[in-house]
């Protein structure tokens, strides 16, 4: 099944392009997008699914550090150029739209 | 296990239990029914069965499956899984023994009839809550206390104030909002058991990974954007697990 570029998909995807080779968590990219927690989760498992993503537990000692491990997300090589091809071709909203969707978390 | 319970409260909570047993006891046996000793042993047996299991916190246990439940999300990874699991064990026992009793009592059976009442209180053990048999993994229970204790703490320990996290700062001193969070947080952990395992294990715990991060005022609205998600992301996770147990066919004995 094609991946539907809708607002909340191209948000994410533009937060994760801002930087390629980075590696985000979903709180960063929660912040960064302006959507919730829980809306940025299914699309980044959809991207993941197309291939587009790759993403990681943190290895880290959860009591040494006092917080949970986190799942980073990076795009891949091939998701990089698909994501960017992918955003030009997509018609692009207008600007107010995606203000009033990050002002307001947005839903999947 | 140092700091998630200390041995104070767990004699705490053992007192608690034989404090609740004793006092039904009495009741029960003095002021509802005529004492007698048959109805004693009913007496006890019911309390007993009823303070297992009515709180799995209650006989040294740490909510129900909490424990597994924090090792299956790479929370505490020293904790040892057999412990947990003994001590399931443990209550599982224990309400069955305390069922026995209370049928022996009521019935008056003979010794044929014995393994009939063992087998009748497994079978309530059994169908009445899947927590009781120790099922390990993803925990049994909705409860997830060690969780809990991260929303109300915000460590992995338990410990107050210290770390990052929900302790940190701007956390909230009313612990109302805060109770309100770990009821929401129940529900989360419910939800995941509606997805294929893995899949709900992973959710489960990237949420909590953030949930531990965001700040207090954020957490409620996060977690409800997470329930919102939860419907369309059950459907697509079981349609996903469908085409993959269809691409590897049918399993092969041996």
């Amino acid at each position: 099944m094609a991946l539907r570029l809708t607002v909340q998909v191209q948000l994410v995807l533009q937060g994760l392009l801002r930087d390629p080779g980075k590696e985000m968590y979903g709180l960063e990219l929660s912040e960064e997008t302006g959507l919730q927690p829980g809306t940025a989760y299914p699309i980044l498992l959809r991207l993941e699914h197309e291939g587009w993503v790759t993403s990681r537990w943190e290895d880290i000692d959860p009591r040494a550090e006092k917080r949970p491990a986190r799942r980073y997300y990076r795009l891949t090589a091939g998701g990089a150029v698909q994501a960017s091809a992918a955003l030009a071709g997509a018609r692009r909203p207008k600007d107010t739209a995606l203000r009033r969707l990050a002002e307001g978390g947005g839903t999947a | 296990m140092p700091d998630l319970e200390t041995r104070k409260e767990r004699t705490k909570k053992r007192v608690r239990i034989g404090a609740f047993i004793a006092a039904s006891t009495t009741v029960i046996t003095t002021a509802l029914l005529q004492p007698g000793p048959q109805w004693v042993l009913l007496a006890v047996g019911v309390a007993s069965a009823v303070g297992v299991a009515a709180s799995a916190d209650l006989p040294g246990g740490r909510g129900r499956g909490g424990l597994a439940e924090a090792q299956s999300l790479r929370m505490m990874p020293d904790i040892d899984p057999r412990e947990v699991r003994r001590k399931k064990r443990g209550r599982v026992s224990a309400f069955i023994g305390s069922c026995t009793m209370a049928i022996s009592a009521l019935f008056q059976p003979g010794w044929e009839w014995l393994p009939l009442a063992v087998g009748l209180s497994a079978a309530i053990a059994v169908a009445a809550s899947a927590d009781l048999p120790g099922r390990s993994g993803r925990g049994s229970g909705l409860t997830g206390r060690a969780l809990i204790l991260l929303i109300r703490d915000g460590t992995v320990t338990g410990s107050r104030g210290s770390g990052r996290g929900l302790a940190g700062p701007g956390r909230d001193d009313d612990d109302g909002p805060v109770d309100a969070t770990a009821h929401q947080w129940r529900m989360l952990a419910a939800v995941s058991r509606l997805m294929p395992r893995p899949a709900g294990r992973r959710w489960l715990a990237e949420a909590e990974s953030l949930l531990s991060e965001i700040v207090p005022v954020r957490r409620g609205a996060a977690i409800h954007s997470y329930l919102l998600s939860a419907p369309w992301l059950v459907v697509t996770m079981w349609a996903r697990e469908a085409q993959r147990r269809a691409r590897l066919g049918p399993r092969r004995p041996g």
